[in-house]
């Protein structure tokens, strides 16, 4: 999932960037008052881990493997915000010591792999939990807490990387196939892929969290602070499931710029491109194999975000509704 | 943050574990050069070659990128393998246009691409990683963030020993990496060793 340089239209590297410094400048000031020098070597042992966990490849099938993004892992046991700055560490890192991922793209990497995946799977590790859980168990982990972990880890990766299909398609449209992945290639292929790595990646982080849930709890997770604000707003700003559903709203809002992006230049890149190619709407060259051409694509693509962000948000509204209560 | 100056004393003493990550980072003039230069001049090239749609100037970039990692002396075995391993994505990109684009802006994407990962490979591999993050210090990274990379940088290098002992110790147990992940041989030493 590294985008390496050049491949995306300048544009959206750039409002890659400009996601990238808002969101991580935000995270940056919320930690820093939590981030104290003992626990720079902390988070450096995590990113390592997970760097050194990125250079492991598991066999996916058809002859193509994956690795870990680690990103649920890193929020799962530290909290989000840490976890994005962890992450983009990693980033920086595979960027100038192996090359791997690019400089101009380095926003939009890290919006996928620094921020979506590690809220991602945060938001629906917290939200899934109380559901799945049925008792409170101390020390092991208890199956609720696991199926959650796994769901969170699964969700990161496969949101991530719809998030760089959607950077790819957007940079095909707008640049009229200068640069980006057609629809009908990115789509199926990221989605389809991921959905795969994903299951890796649940089993991963699951067997990681499970042990180190176990073992050492304490070394990584600080306790939840207990909550004695009385009334009902304080009470919601500092409920877990408030701030799982936000990050969720903020993975989601995250699309938002590049949505424009495309509602602006999106329709002429198009045109622009089926000029140049030298094809009608109607050619069969392009209308076949996936019948419905590029719309359908887009539009399957948008319901699922659709459902996904609606389901989130309804289970967000319920512990809402159950811890106000 | 002043723990600064002891945490690079410390990831220095760390070297001799880095040699193979940094082995060609001594071998050329380029190694000599400040890093904050090599960090500088790479970016803007690439900043410069990401942008460009026209097909003279992205050959021209593509030579420019060439020539640079011929000048650093780098071996050309070291890069290509490290090339082959961003070529997937490259490939499914420039494939892409050329099939909806055509040949020519296939190709296009192809050398626009090529030339960024060759100069960012070279700026990579033809420098000390250690030097890399120090380069960052001086051109005012926060504190917070070039220290988490250093500290990052010297638990990989850790980490990265270990693994490779417990790769030798898994080799010394007849392993093979299977081509699925049914592979009943591997499977069964792996079970092994966890049990």
């Amino acid at each position: 999932m590294h985008i390496p340089d050049g491949l995306m239209d300048p544009r959206v590297a750039l409002v890659g960037w400009a996601e990238f410094i808002v969101v991580f400048s935000l995270a940056f000031l919320l930690t820093r008052k939590n981030i104290g020098e003992k626990d720079l070597p902390r988070i450096a042992v995590l990113s390592a881990g997970i760097f050194v966990a990125q250079m492991l490849n598991f066999p996916v099938g058809g002859g193509t493997t994956g690795h870990l993004v680690g990103g649920a892992l890193f929020a799962i046991l530290v909290g989000p915000l840490i976890a994005m700055v962890g992450m983009t560490v990693i980033l920086v890192i595979q960027a100038l010591m192996f090359g791997d991922g690019g400089l101009t793209s380095l926003g939009l990497n890290a919006v996928n792999m620094a921020i979506i995946a590690p809220l991602a799977g945060w938001g629906v590790f917290t939200l899934v939990r109380p559901i799945l859980r049925k008792e409170e168990r101390d020390g092991a982990l208890d199956p609720g807490t696991g199926l959650a972990v796994a769901l969170g880890a699964w969700a990161s990766v496969f949101l991530a990387s719809a998030a760089c299909a959607a950077e790819l398609v957007v940079s095909h449209a707008i640049s009229g196939a200068d640069y980006g992945i057609s629809a009908t290639i990115a789509v199926p292929s990221m989605l389809g892929y991921h959905a795969v790595i994903g299951v890796g990646e649940a089993i991963i982080t699951l067997g990681v969290v499970s042990y180190v849930w176990t073992t050492s709890l304490g070394a990584f997770s600080r306790k939840p602070r207990s909550e004695t604000a009385s009334d009902l707003l304080s009470r919601l700003a500092k409920s877990r499931t408030t701030q799982a559903t936000l990050a969720m709203i903020v993975v989601f809002a995250l699309a938002l710029p590049l949505y424009f992006l495309y509602s602006a230049e999106g329709a002429d890149g198009l045109e622009k491109t089926m000029e140049e190619g030298g094809v009608g709407e109607a050619d069969p060259a392009v209308a076949s194999p996936f019948g419905y051409g590029e719309d359908y694509f887009a539009a399957l693509f948008a319901g699922i975000l659709g459902f996904v962000a609606v389901a989130l948000v309804s289970l967000g509204l319920m512990g809402i509704v159950r811890t106000s209560r | 943050m002043r723990a600064v100056p002891m945490i690079v004393l410390h990831v220095r003493a760390h070297r001799p574990a880095a040699s193979h990550i940094d082995q060609h980072a001594k071998s050329s003039w380029l190694g000599k050069l400040d890093a904050r230069a090599k960090l500088i001049g790479v970016t803007v090239f690439v900043v410069s070659a990401a942008i460009l749609t026209d097909t003279a100037l992205i050959a021209a970039a593509l030579l420019i990128s060439v020539a640079f990692a011929g000048a650093s002396r780098i071996p050309a075995i070291h890069l290509a393998r490290a090339y082959g391993a961003a070529l997937p994505f490259i490939l499914i990109a420039s494939v892409s246009v050329f099939l909806f684009g055509g040949l020519e802006r296939g190709l296009e994407m192809w050398a626009r691409t090529s030339a960024c990962v060759l100069a960012l490979l070279v700026l990579a591999t033809g420098t000390e990683t250690f030097e890399l993050f120090a380069g960052l210090r001086r051109l005012r990274v926060p504190a917070v963030i070039s220290t988490l990379l250093l500290l990052t940088y010297k638990h990989i290098l850790i980490m990265a020993d270990e693994l490779s002992r417990m790769k030798i110790a898994r080799k010394a147990r007849g392993y093979a990496p299977g081509k699925s992940i049914f592979h009943m041989r591997s499977l069964s030493i792996v079970a092994t060793r966890l049990g």
